[in-house]
C-alpha cells in the first residue's frame, strides 16, 4: 500500500477580485496502511484537502509525495463523496464496474464486483436501480464502486454523514472490517468527533485552513464508546474545540 | 380509466356538434352536420384520395425529419462538447430561430418552386430548433458531481462523454424528437396549403376553394388522428427501448422533461 507525504500544502481561491486561502501550509504524514480522521466545523477545508489529494483540484503551492506506491499511476488515490452520486441508470453491481469501465478483462470486473457486492451485502439488491434501494445502501455502493477499483489510499468525505444512527454504526464497522483485511490507507473526513475517534488511527484537528493537532488514537479495533479511554480522547478533541469557540467568541466581542 | 378520462372533451365537443347541428344554429356551409363529415370521410377513404393524400404528407414529414434530425442532433452534439465554437454560430441560431418557417415559403417557391425541396426545407426550419436546442440542452445542463466520479476514475474524455453525459441527456433528447416530429407535421400542413399539389394539406386547401367544408373538416380531423398515432407509436417505442422502469428518469410523456437531476 502508499503512504502520503504532504508539506506545506497551500490552496487559494480568486472570487472575484477576492484572495481566499482554503488551506495554509499543510504538513501531513499518512503511513502506509493507516486509518487517519480529519475533524474540524464546516469550512475549515477538511474537503479542499481531499479534492487536492485526488487531483480534482490544483494545489496553490506545496508538494503531496506518495510513498512505496506500486502499480500503475491511475489507481493510486480515490475518493468516496459525502453524496453517492451513483449514475440513476446503472444497477447497483452495474454502478459498482462503473469504476472499472476501461478494464477489458470482463471476469476481472465481475469478480472484483462480485466480491465486494457480497462483503457490503448488496449481493441481493444487485439488480436494483439506486432510485430503488436505501441511502444506506447507496452509499455502501459508492464505496463499493472505489473499492472495486483497489485505489492504494481511499479518501472519504464525510460518507456516512446524511445516515442514521443505526446505519451509521453498521457502516463504520463494515468500514473497519474492509480497512482491516485490505490494509488500505484511509483518510476519512468527518465532523462528528465520535466517529472520529471510532475510526482513526490518528486524529487530525483542522481550524480555517491549517491542522491545529494530531491525535494518535491507540485503541484497538472495534472501540468501546464508553471506555475511559475513547472518553479521553473525545475529552481531548473537545477541549480544543472549546478553546476554538472561545477564541472566535472573544474575537466578536 | 385514464383513457377513458381523455375521451370526455371529445365527446362531448362531438354532443355539441350534433345539437347545434339539430336545432340549426349555423348555416351548413359554415359548420356541416356531423352525418355529411361522416359520408365524405368514408367516401374519401373509400375512394382512396384521404390515404393517397396522408401517404404523401406522410412519407413528407419522415424525410424531412430524418434529414433535419442528421445535420441537428450532431450539430447539437459537437457545439455542447465544443463550447468555444458556440459564439461564432450563436448569434446565427438565434436570428433563425425568430424566423417562422411559413414566412420563409414565398423566398423558399422562388428558389425551388413547388416541388419537394421546397417542403423538406420547410420542415428542416421548423424542426431543427427543437431537436437542436433539446440536445444541447441535454449535453449541456448535465449533473456536474457525476462527471468528478468519472475524473477520479480517470475516464477518457469519450468514456466521460458517452457513459455519464449522454445518458443525462436522453430525456431531453427524446423530447427534442417528440416535439421535432410534431413541429414538422405542422410545419408541412403550412406549406402544403400554400404551395403543394398532392398532400392533406393541399386536400384542405383545395376543398375550400371547391367550398367543400365537409372535406376540410375531415383533413383537418385527420391530421389530428394522425399526429396523435404518430405521437403515441413514439411514446411506445422509446419507453421499450428505454425500459425506464426504477431509474427515475421518465422517458416519453408529457413529463419527461424530468432529468437525472432532479432526481
Amino acid at each position: 500500500m502508499a503512504g502520503l507525504i504532504i508539506k506545506n500544502l497551500s490552496k487559494t481561491y480568486e472570487i472575484g477580485n477576492k484572495k481566499i486561502q482554503a488551506l495554509k501550509n499543510i504538513d501531513l504524514t499518512v503511513a502506509d496502511g493507516s486509518f487517519i480522521t480529519i475533524v474540524g466545523k464546516s469550512g475549515c477545508g477538511k474537503t479542499t484537502l481531499l479534492k487536492l489529494l485526488c487531483g480534482l483540484e490544483d494545489k496553490s503551492e506545496g508538494t503531496i509525495e506518495l510513498t512505496n506506491s506500486i502499480g500503475s499511476e491511475k489507481n493510486k488515490v480515490s475518493i468516496v463523496f459525502q453524496e453517492p452520486r451513483l449514475m440513476p441508470w446503472l444497477t447497483v453491481e452495474e454502478n459498482m464496474a462503473f469504476s472499472l469501465i476501461s478494464c477489458k478483462d470482463k471476469n476481472y470486473v465481475s469478480e472484483k464486483v462480485s466480491t465486494y457486492l457480497k462483503l457490503l451485502g448488496l449481493y441481493d439488491f444487485r439488480k436494483a436501480y439506486p432510485s430503488q434501494i436505501s441511502g444506506g445502501m447507496a452509499q455502501r455502493t459508492s464505496l463499493g464502486r472505489t473499492l472495486c477499483y483497489e485505489p492504494q489510499i481511499i479518501l472519504m468525505d464525510e460518507p456516512l454523514g446524511a445516515l442514521d444512527a443505526f446505519n451509521r454504526k453498521k457502516l463504520q464497522n463494515e468500514l473497519i472490517n474492509i480497512f482491516l483485511k485490505s490494509g488500505k490507507t484511509i483518510l476519512f473526513v468527518t465532523h462528528d468527533i465520535e466517529e472520529a475517534i471510532s475510526l482513526g488511527q490518528k486524529i487530525v484537528v483542522m481550524d480555517t485552513g491549517s491542522i491545529i493537532k494530531e491525535i494518535p488514537v491507540s485503541m484497538d479495533y472495534y472501540r468501546d464508546a464508553s471506555s475511559l479511554e475513547f472518553f479521553h480522547h473525545k475529552k481531548q478533541v473537545l477541549n480544543i474545540f472549546n478553546k476554538l469557540l472561545e477564541e472566535e467568541q472573544n474575537e466578536f466581542l | 380509466m385514464k383513457k377513458i378520462k381523455g375521451l370526455i372533451i371529445p365527446l362531448v365537443i362531438i354532443i355539441v356538434w350534433v345539437i347545434v347541428d339539430k336545432i340549426h344554429v349555423f348555416n351548413s356551409y359554415i359548420i356541416p352536420s356531423p352525418k355529411i363529415v361522416l359520408a365524405t370521410a368514408y367516401e374519401l377513404l373509400r375512394s382512396g384520395a384521404l390515404l393517397k393524400n396522408l401517404t404523401v404528407s406522410f412519407a413528407r414529414v419522415i424525410v424531412g425529419f430524418t434529414i433535419t434530425f442528421a445535420f441537428a442532433f450532431p450539430l447539437a452534439i459537437f457545439l455542447g462538447s465544443n463550447p468555444k465554437v458556440m459564439p461564432y454560430v450563436e448569434p446565427f441560431l438565434e436570428f433563425m430561430r425568430h424566423i417562422p418557417p411559413i414566412a420563409m415559403i414565398p423566398i423558399l417557391i422562388l428558389w425551388l418552386g413547388i416541388g419537394e425541396a421546397s417542403k423538406f426545407v420547410v420542415i428542416f426550419l421548423a424542426t431543427f430548433f427543437p431537436i437542436f436546442s433539446n440536445t444541447l440542452n441535454g449535453v449541456t445542463n448535465y449533473d456536474k458531481k457525476l462527471l468528478e466520479v468519472g475524473e477520479i476514475f480517470h475516464f477518457s474524455k469519450r468514456d466521460n462523454f458517452f457513459k455519464i453525459i449522454f445518458p443525462q441527456a436522453i430525456p431531453s433528447i427524446i423530447t427534442g424528437i417528440q416535439l421535432g416530429l410534431g413541429y414538422s407535421w405542422r410545419s408541412l400542413m403550412g406549406a402544403e396549403l400554400i404551395a403543394a399539389s398532392s398532400g392533406i394539406g393541399y386536400m384542405i386547401i383545395d376543398a375550400e376553394q371547391l367550398s367543400r367544408p365537409d372535406i376540410v373538416i375531415v383533413g383537418i380531423l385527420s391530421i389530428g388522428i394522425l399526429g396523435y398515432f404518430i405521437d403515441y407509436c413514439f411514446i411506445k417505442i422509446t419507453r421499450n427501448i428505454m425500459s425506464s422502469d426504477g431509474k427515475g428518469i421518465d422517458y416519453g410523456g408529457p413529463n419527461n422533461k424530468k432529468s437525472v437531476q432532479d432526481i
